[in-house]
């Protein structure tokens, strides 16, 4: 069965490079573009994996984490963190809310790929 | 700007502390001295009273008077300098949002749109290469390649000229076969018309016994006619025979005579020219299909070649994040100032706190680079970070 991932990111250029990669490798990519978006269309269908950028309007990436994990049925949802923050402050962040991995883009595609499916397995 | 006068006169200054007051309260106090040294007395100490008294009201007078002055230029100041640049500062800091906000969105959506076509490309150039693969599978190997079909092809049509060989030869043979056996029938037809011609004389021989017996020679004399009668038919079918005989062996001479010195020949070279173009049409095939075989390892490789670059600009593209992470928090920066100066500029006098405030937002590398003034310059590659182990 084929593996659905979202990406969740407010910039649309970003969205497209992150689907692309994940389409060549076979996954099926569901895209939101803030938090609150996301919580919203996780409701909509099994999702495998997300991948969340961390500063997004409406709602960031660490308060989506922390608000998806307090859902049971989100709990060990994997969650990696897809952000121009590079500062390991706001990693611990995002580690203590509940993410799984933290990239900083720019990203190679395989750097994704691999990423993805160490945390499919995990 | 009056700013240096201005700070020697605050607000919080009473007109008796300032400078204005006391020189000439001063000049009073000195003339007063004066006059009690010069006429001691009562006239001495009124003429003191009254240049103090003097002294202290004309101070009270400039002091207030400068006071006056110093709010006026104040006021004007509020109203010509500070106030148009503030206006000035907080429109065109809006302008300048939007613009900002114009910049991020157009250059987000168009590298999205870059990226979806460089997508596309890429899929149509694994489309292009998987047909390819199999059009250079096909060229090359298994079964049904066109290599093997050529192949193939040239070995059978080696075998249908060498069959074409053969029958050539077995043309030959059979019609000096027939060269033979016409030869032969002829002999038999001359022989048949021998032995009517005998018959014949015997049939004669016969009826002129018959006919010196009498009477008792007449059933002798019929037979003797009978086999003359048959001795004639013999003789014609023997005739006939050797007319068609002549007309077989004619044929079958114009045919040996055509296979001859000049119709093998022919048909020899025939065959040799057929296997000449056969072999060259095989060649050019051949070499069709090879340069085919080329073109398409040429292409083979370009392909994955042009890939690696759509997949290096893809990474290029997420630039575009970066810029339009940095063009937000600029945006935002003018949105700040404009609020504090239309709060009436207060916070921004701690300037050290004012900029930490703003930078509290920066996330990139170039954004603190630029904040430190220092610069180093694009940078990629940061690896995964994972939160917990996980199986290798």
């Amino acid at each position: 069965m084929t593996k659905k991932i979202m990406i969740v990111d407010d910039s649309a250029s970003l969205r497209e490079v992150v689907a692309i990669a994940l389409a060549s490798a076979g996954y099926d990519v569901v895209q939101a573009v803030d938090g609150q978006d996301a919580l919203t269309k996780l409701e909509g269908g099994r999702v495998n994996l997300v991948i969340c950028d961390v500063n997004m309007p409406v709602m960031d990436g660490i308060t989506f984490v922390k608000e998806a994990k307090k859902r049971e049925q989100y709990r060990f949802l994997p969650i990696m963190m897809l952000t121009t923050e590079s500062r390991e402050s706001r990693k611990e962040e995002g580690q203590r809310a509940g993410a799984k991995a933290w990239v900083v883009k720019p990203f190679r595609p395989e750097q994704i790929l691999n990423a993805v499916a160490k945390l499919m397995t995990a | 700007m009056k700013g240096g006068e201005v700070s020697n006169f605050g607000e919080e200054d009473a007109w008796w502390g300032t400078r204005f007051f006391w020189a000439p309260a001063g000049l009073g106090a000195a003339a007063a001295a004066l006059a009690l040294a010069s006429s001691p007395g009562i006239a001495g100490a009124a003429g003191a009273a009254a240049s103090i008294a003097a002294g202290a009201f004309l101070g009270r007078w400039l002091a207030l008077a400068r006071r006056r002055e110093i709010e006026g230029w104040r006021r004007v100041a509020d109203v010509d300098e500070a106030a148009p640049v503030r206006d000035l500062i907080s429109q065109a800091g809006r302008i300048w949002s939007r613009q900002l906000d114009t910049c991020r969105g157009t250059g987000d959506e168009s590298v999205a749109e870059l990226t979806r076509n460089f997508s596309d490309m890429v899929e149509r150039l694994n489309a292009t290469l998987a047909a390819s693969r199999s059009a250079s599978a096909a060229l090359a190997g298994g079964g049904a390649g066109v290599v093997t079909a050529i192949r193939s092809s040239e070995s059978e049509l080696a075998g249908v000229l060498e069959t074409l060989k053969e029958l050539m030869r077995s043309r030959a043979g059979i019609i000096a076969k027939v060269g033979e056996y016409a030869a032969g029938l002829k002999e038999l037809a001359e022989g048949v018309q021998q032995i009517a011609l005998q018959i014949r004389l015997l049939s004669l021989n016969g009826a002129i016994e018959a006919a010196r017996a009498g009477d008792s020679g007449k059933a002798f004399g019929v037979v003797a006619g009978e086999m003359r009668k048959l001795a004639g038919q013999s003789a014609d079918i023997g005739a006939r025979i050797s007319r068609e005989v002549v007309v077989v062996n004619a044929i079958v001479a114009d045919l040996l005579a055509d296979r001859g010195a000049s119709g093998g020949e022919r048909d020899a070279a025939s065959i040799e020219r057929a296997e000449r173009d056969v072999e060259a049409v095989l060649g050019r095939f051949k070499g069709l299909t090879s340069s085919l075989h080329r073109s398409v390892e040429v292409m083979e490789r370009e392909s994955e070649v042009l890939k690696q670059r759509i997949a290096d600009a893809l990474v290029s593209f997420q630039f575009q994040d970066r810029v339009s992470q940095m063009i937000s928090h600029v945006r935002e920066g003018l949105e700040r100032l404009e609020g504090s100066l239309a709060r009436g500029g207060e916070d921004l006098a701690d300037v050290e706190t004012w900029i930490e405030e703003m930078a509290r937002e920066y996330s990139t590398d170039e954004e603190f680079d630029n904040l430190r003034g220092t610069r180093r310059g694009r940078r990629a590659g940061h690896e995964v970070q994972f939160f917990q182990e996980l199986p290798s």
